[in-house]
């Protein structure tokens, strides 16, 4: 075996280890070394030593160990999503009228919850222009919220409500 | 050997006590031996006694040298760990010629030493 291949083999074998329970380690360490050539087994088997199998940190990380922060974070993030959007949904329906107050309070989570979603979604979004005599420029995560925030959603309805009862009364007139 | 720092060694690894037992009994400080040597004197299977040496070694038994030996015969570089060993080395015992390293050219090598801890 080259080095590299030597490397690799450790490589190999440490992960399969750090799958296992400490006290199984040891067994199956033997036994992948006896898979390799006479000559390979002693290279290999001196650099995956005691220490290297018995050490916690390496071999006791499971998924959750690993990831759990992550995992943490991703699930509050999803439940703060899912939530706040059932939250706005059945403000929406209780209140189809909303207070210029509601209005803005729906805008803001709208803009909060859209921020958060854009973290999850792959790609890129770069905005750049004016918005109340102030220059804009975002990216990302913040460029979705801060487009759900100009765009106006409650806004766009009622102007779209407002063009439909304005086509309505005029086809009435005619 | 016969350091009681052995002896403990020996201790928490029952199962191997004979042969840190055996080690014990030749090992001479100031002498090399290389792996191959020492699975031929104490008739160990690679597996164990490679774990046992990494023990040695962690707590200065032994020296543990990784030797780069030349076709021609004789080494031409030593690297304190499997790590530094590089993937090729220029051969100055065979003009020079850069020869790739694997595992029929490397050996390990360890030499006991007198303060082990």
């Amino acid at each position: 075996m080259t080095v590299p291949e030597l490397h690799e083999e450790v490589r190999r074998i440490t992960d399969i280890l750090a799958e296992l329970p400490v006290n199984a380690r040891e067994q199956r360490r033997r036994e992948e070394l006896n898979k390799l050539s006479r000559e390979d087994r002693g290279l290999v088997g001196s650099v995956i030593t005691l220490d290297v199998i018995t050490r916690p940190q390496t071999m006791q990380e499971n998924f959750w160990t690993k990831n759990w922060e992550k995992l943490f974070t991703y699930g509050f993030a999803v439940l703060f999503i899912v939530g706040f959007l059932l939250i706005t949904l059945a403000v929406v329906l209780f209140f189809p009228d909303p207070t210029p107050a509601q209005e803005f309070v729906l805008r803001i989570i709208l803009t909060i919850v859209a921020g958060l979603a854009g973290l999850f979604i792959p790609g890129f979004l770069h905005i750049e222009g004016k918005w109340a005599n102030f220059g804009l420029r975002a990216s990302g995560a913040v460029a979705l919220a801060v487009l759900v925030y100009i765009k106006n959603p409650p806004a766009l309805i009622r102007e779209s409500n407002a063009d439909k009862a304005a086509a309505t009364e005029a086809r009435d007139k005619r | 050997m016969s350091l009681p720092n052995l002896r403990a060694l020996a201790s928490n690894r029952p199962q191997d006590a004979a042969l840190i037992d055996k080690l014990d009994g030749f090992l001479t400080p100031g002498r090399e031996y290389t792996f191959d040597r020492l699975v031929e004197l104490t008739g160990a299977d690679e597996a164990t006694l490679s774990l046992i040496l990494g023990e040695l070694v962690k707590h200065k038994f032994l020296h543990q040298i990784f030797r780069v030996e030349s076709p021609a015969g004789g080494g031409i570089d030593d690297f304190e760990s499997f790590k530094d060993v590089p993937v090729t080395i220029k051969d100055w015992r065979a003009g020079d010629r850069e020869i790739p390293v694997t595992s029929r050219n490397l050996r390990i090598v360890y030499e006991p030493t007198t303060d082990g801890v």
